[in-house]
């Protein structure tokens, strides 16, 4: 039994072994075809062509065409395909170019070699005919070639220009941005749309700066399973044109904008290698390129050129009251989820607007005071739709309406204003208006979910309007403002007294540092201070005729005269003596000087005065002042 | 010594003194209350009449520019009646009829410009907002005051000693105001607020009419004056744009 078993496993192996390896040795030879669409064309006229290799396994590269004088080619992708039938696998890869007869001729594409499979595979010669002048129709059936599952290529279309003022570092590839519309209102659908133009074999990877658009709600389509490609024409160069990103951007208020589209990157491959990797067929399927991961790229970062955009104000004309800057093109419905209630028992009206537009930001239709109905906002719900290139979808309101009083009662109709830009008029749906039929009930109100408090029974005052505050009709008082200035002005007079007070007492510790230094220098600084003042109350005691009066100004006039010249000479005031001053006095003015001999008479006086007792006269009191004086005033320019 | 003091305070007072508070004369008063019999009697272009000669007299006057705001609101005149509101919120800055009426005036404008200065800088211009430059240099004054007399009774009667902490409490309260004076200054006069005064106002690249358009304004929005020639103005708006405007087509808050 075990040797039946093993000889049956080993049978069944041996099937398995062959149905794995049959397949493999039933595989055709690598082979390369070239197929044109058309053998002839006319000049400007693009035709298809498609090499095809097929058996081939591992990577294959787009093969290099050795393109003849006076046809113009370029590379437009790749496609795969592999199919397995009744055990047989098949694969084959075709690579697409355009070419395009610049002149009229016959035109003979010589054999070129194509790397497959670690072969080297050699093609046909191929002639095709280019007739007189065609005006570059585009050729019928240009199919494109680029990763699987893609449809054919768009055909060529009509020549196209060049963005106006946009100059591209190189013209061999270069991104669009462009809208839709350059003017438009507020909340108004403008789609900006990136095209990546190339004649290289390109790989598009993705922004590598975002554009920036301030001013806009923006709202982005989601990207096509596959970049949308067609073939054009610039300048009478053939391009692919790839359709890479679109937005849609709704702008907030009226201004000139100017959108910075950011900065996309790109790689494009430059000539096909020759070394193959086992992993190239792995990696080699780019968005619409046919180059190898391994292969060589160069890296371009692609600049659009800035966008303007000029968004106009709304019309005044026509605007209706409730116009809330919706725009677009707007239907309204509206149902409640009954029509037979109680008192106190709520009724939702459901409001359904739909259309295209920014629904987004549509505002619930207003609803007017009511005295039989509280009114509350429930609920609202946005379901956004992107139709082909327009943003739509719709939102729907719930409002609860709580009958207040039973009988009839009519929930009237509601409107919501739209503008539409394409007729450039305003419009305005209503909600049909609404009849219930209210029974008398005593129960409280209770709210649908979400209204469950009962802070929400209580209405909110609402300001119904809003205008300028009134005019004041009263000055300020005249006291009030005169007391501000007031204030004012003693400041300035207090800061300057208190800075006036600040330099005097720097003066005051400058001075008492200086004579801190030099003590004569003080002496001699005060002397005329101190003989001024005691003059004034000599002058005073000399009217007097009183003996004792008359004797105690000679003592005064003794100690102040002995004072004064003291402090000029340096000298102690208390050890001063009349010998002393005269010999001061003799070396300041010398012996001759009229003043030495007065000062002389003033300390006889003096003598005399106090020894004799009061028999001075006054004509001698008023001599030895005026003496005092005129010793003062000199010896305050000699000693100077 | 005593002599030459007395004769600087006689001085400082005479200098100081002479600014006297214009009282409203009597004539004057009837002016302001026909005034505002015309207002009630919604004839808005007489009563505007009115309140702008008051205005003129009296430029302290908040209540003058607060009523002549309301007759230009009136009359539709929304770039009149923002510079009036404008030029009272700056004698009054604390008045909520002159703030509300100034808000409303500004919210029934069609354009808007978004405010891209950083937080502290529109923090800065609110607060320096609610005062005024008279406010503003009493309390650097009475500063002063406080500061520089404490200092001279400490070198009159003090001399020698160290600084305690109330000087130095009044040295940071001194600093501190004059800091204050300085930016309320700055953004008194260096700044200098304008209000369009047409319904669209072109805002070009240089100041010549052969100079490309940068943007437009519309009527009652504020810009800051940076740079004043004879026709041109060199404006700079809160998201940042700049541009030359013509004078004739704005009025300056602050004329």
């Amino acid at each position: 039994m075990s040797t039946i078993r093993r000889r049956a496993r080993l049978a069944f192996f041996c099937m398995a072994a062959a149905l794995l390896i049959l397949p493999g040795s039933l595989r055709a030879e690598p082979e390369v075809a070239v197929i044109f669409n058309t053998r002839q064309a006319a000049v400007g006229q693009e035709v298809a062509l498609t090499i095809r290799i097929s058996g081939a396994q591992g990577n294959i590269q787009a093969p290099h065409i050795p393109v003849p004088d006076g046809l113009e080619s370029f590379y437009t992708g790749r496609s795969s395909n592999l199919s397995f039938v009744n055990g047989v696998s098949s694969s084959s890869v075709e690579f697409s170019y355009v070419l395009v007869g610049r002149r009229p001729g016959s035109f003979t594409l010589p054999a070129f070699d194509v790397q497959a499979g670690g072969k080297n595979l050699k093609t046909e010669p191929v002639t095709f005919e280019v007739t007189g002048q065609g005006g570059g129709v585009p050729a019928q059936g240009a199919r494109h070639a680029a990763s699987q599952p893609q449809g054919p290529l768009a055909p060529a279309s009509a020549v196209q220009e060049p963005p106006a003022a946009f100059h591209p570092e190189d013209d061999n590839i270069y991104v669009v941005a462009a809208v839709d519309k350059t003017t438009a209102y507020p909340n108004e659908q403008i789609k900006l749309s990136y095209s990546l133009y190339t004649r290289y074999d390109t790989r598009y990877e993705g922004f590598s700066e975002e554009p920036e658009m301030s001013g806009f709600w923006i709202e982005e389509f989601p990207p096509d399973k596959e970049i949308r490609r067609d073939t054009v024409r610039v300048h009478g160069k053939p391009y692919v044109r790839a359709e890479i990103r679109q937005i849609a951007l709704f702008p907030t208020a009226p201004a000139d904008y100017t959108i910075r589209p950011g900065t996309l990157k790109a790689s494009i491959r430059q000539e096909p290698q020759q070394s193959q990797s086992v992993f190239d067929e792995f990696f080699n399927d780019s968005f619409f390129s046919g180059g190898g991961f391994f292969s060589r790229r160069e890296n371009r970062l692609l600049k659009p050129a800035e966008v303007q955009i000029k968004v106009i104000p709304f019309p005044e004309e026509g605007k209706p009251a409730n116009f809330n800057g919706a725009v677009g093109s707007f239907r309204m419905t509206a149902v409640t989820d009954k029509d037979q209630v109680k008192q106190n028992e709520p009724v939702t009206l459901k409001i359904q607007i739909e259309g295209e537009g920014n629904i987004e930001t549509l505002k619930k239709p207003g609803v007017p005071e009511m005295k039989n109905f509280k009114v509350y906002e429930s609920d609202s719900a946005t379901d956004l739709a992107k139709n082909g290139f327009v943003i739509g979808g719709k939102k729907t309101f719930e409002v609860v309406f709580i009958p207040l009083e039973a009988g009839e009662q009519f929930i009237p109709k509601l409107s919501f204003s739209y503008f539409d830009p394409r007729t450039r008029q305003y419009l305005t749906l209503f909600t049909p208006g609404f009849k219930l039929s209210v029974a008398e009930s005593k129960e409280a109100a209770v709210l649908p979910q979400g209204l469950v408090s009962p802070e929400d029974l209580k209405k909110e005052i609402t300001k119904e309007g809003q205008d300028i505050h009134y005019i004041a009709e009263r000055l300020d008082s005249a006291p009030r403002r005169s007391a501000a200035a007031q204030a004012s002005r003693v400041l300035w007079i207090l800061n300057f007294l208190a800075l006036l007070a600040l330099a005097a007492g720097f003066l005051r510790q400058r001075q008492e540092q200086v004579f801190a230094k030099d003590a004569s220098l003080k002496r001699r600084k005060y002397a005329r201070a101190n003989a001024v003042a005691k003059l004034a109350s000599l002058k005073k005691m000399a009217r007097s005729e009183d003996s004792k009066e008359i004797a105690r100004f000679f003592e005064e006039l003794d100690k102040a005269l002995t004072l004064y010249l003291s402090d000029k000479f340096n000298l102690s005031a208390f050890g001063a003596t009349r010998h002393g001053l005269e010999r001061e006095i003799e070396a300041a003015l010398g012996r001759e000087h009229e003043l030495y001999r007065d000062v002389l008479k003033v300390y006889s006086l003096c003598e005399e005065a106090r020894f004799g007792r009061g028999a001075v006269s006054s004509e001698h009191r008023h001599e030895a002042l005026v003496i005092f004086k005129k010793t003062v005033d000199i010896f305050e320019k000699v000693l100077k | 010594m005593m002599k030459a003091f007395f004769i600087m305070v006689a001085g400082a007072m005479l200098l100081f003194g002479g600014q006297a508070c214009a009282a409203l004369s009597a004539s004057d008063q009837s002016l302001f209350q026909e005034a505002n019999r015309l207002y009630r009697g919604d004839n808005y272009e007489q009563a505007a009449a009115g309140y702008q000669k008051l205005a003129a007299a009296y430029p302290g006057e908040a209540v003058f520019q607060f009523n002549l705001g309301n007759a230009q609101f009136r009359l539709k005149h929304t770039g009149a009646a923002i510079l009036a509101y404008e030029k009272a919120c700056m004698l009054s800055p604390r008045s909520r009829d002159i703030r509300a009426n100034l808000d409303f005036a500004l919210s029934q404008l069609e354009y808007r410009i978004e405010d891209k200065r950083s937080w502290y800088v529109r923090a800065g211009e609110d607060w320096l907002g609610r005062i005024t430059e008279a406010e503003v240099t009493m309390l650097a004054l009475l500063a002063g005051f406080l500061f520089f007399g404490s200092w001279a009774l400490a070198v009159w009667f003090r001399a020698g000693r160290p600084w305690g902490g109330l000087h130095k409490a009044l040295l940071i309260f001194f600093l501190t105001s004059l800091v204050l004076f300085a930016a309320k200054r700055v953004e008194t006069h260096m700044i200098r607020d304008a209000i369009v005064m047409v319904k669209q106002a072109e805002v070009r690249f240089g100041p010549s009419e052969g100079d490309r358009v940068a943007f437009r304004l519309g009527e009652g929005l504020k810009v800051y004056v940076i740079d004043r020639r004879q026709d041109w103005s060199r404006i700079l708006l809160v998201n940042g744009d700049e541009g030359w405007i013509q004078n004739s087509k704005i009025a300056e808050v602050l004329a």
